[in-house]
């Protein structure tokens, strides 16, 4: 089964926001992940950022 | 706790009972109506009152942009997350200009679409994960690298094309690709003629000479999953 993370990151660190991950592959330990969604939302701080859920693709390769 | 209205709008009947049966199973979320088109969802908006709309990106019949604006318009405390089959960064930027909270695909997991749900109505708080500062230098990293690529050969292949050429890079053969990639060996075909022609490749060599020739074998990376601490980092 595909595995999922979720994963916040504050909006004051996210370098460029002319950009939207959705749909990107990223390659991590032979295995490769895309970033499946992402919302807005809100830190236990009350800071704003994203929250993106980051979907493995396929299991690591033998 | 009382359940969350949702109203999910989308064309396709197949999405609108799988969701529909996927979320009652998990409970928490009470999927008030399903609308076939936007007309018919800014119909039911205001005698349903829901708490978040699921709005498929294709819906047809009406721009994704201005559909947000005219739902927000009539009910601008309910909140709009898009489906999408394929991720479109333009229009996921547009949508969340237009207002939507949320743009995530259709195939992630119905735990995630909840807590997405969840998330975007009560501005549930969430833990702040070890590996988020890594994963932003890692995005960080590929923008950069993005930003150079563009206008080059790298800047136009599709995210299955790049995935396809990964594999090629690792020396899978196109039935050990079509296998892992659950894709026939013709559609994996199909995709490495596109590959070769998007990079000026005229054979499997080159194009894997390329890649490596350009270190994109070496892209920045995702999270760890054991940094992460397992499946579904978002607190409650």
């Amino acid at each position: 089964m595909t595995r999922e993370h979720l994963v916040f990151v504050p909006e004051s660190e996210w370098p460029d926001a002319s950009r939207c991950p959705v749909g990107w592959t990223f390659a991590y330990q032979a295995s490769l992940w895309t970033v499946k969604g992402v919302l807005l939302a809100q830190a236990p701080s009350g800071a704003r950022g994203l929250l993106l859920i980051v979907g493995q693709e396929h299991e690591p390769a033998a | 706790m009382e359940k969350l209205r949702v109203l999910i709008v989308d064309d396709t009947t197949l999405v609108r009972q799988g969701l529909r049966s996927l979320l009652e199973q998990r409970g928490g979320v009470d999927l008030v109506a399903e609308a076939r088109s936007v007309p018919e969802a800014l119909e039911l908006l205001h005698t349903l009152n829901p708490d978040v709309v699921l709005l498929d990106q294709d819906i047809p019949g009406f721009d994704l942009a201005e559909a947000i604006r005219r739902l927000k318009a009539e009910l601008p405390r309910t909140e709009v997350i898009i489906l999408a089959e394929w991720p479109d960064e333009k229009r996921a930027l547009e949508s969340l200009e237009a207002g939507a909270v949320g743009y995530v695909l259709k195939d992630i997991h119905i735990d995630n679409l909840a807590r997405a749900i969840e998330g975007v109505t009560n501005g549930r708080t969430i833990l702040h994960p070890r590996i988020a500062r890594q994963l932003v230098e890692s995005f960080r990293s590929l923008m950069r690298e993005r930003r150079e690529k563009e206008g080059t050969w790298l800047g136009g292949l599709t995210s299955r094309e790049l995935e396809i050429l990964l594999q090629m890079t690792k020396g899978a053969t196109d039935r050990e690709i079509a296998s892992k990639m659950f894709l026939s060996a013709t559609t994996v075909k199909s995709h490495i003629r596109s590959i070769y022609r998007k990079i000026g490749a005229r054979n499997r060599t080159q194009a894997v000479a390329l890649v490596l020739r350009n270190g994109w074998a070496n892209l920045p990376f995702s999270p760890t999953p054991s940094a992460s601490g397992g499946k579904g980092e978002a607190g409650r």
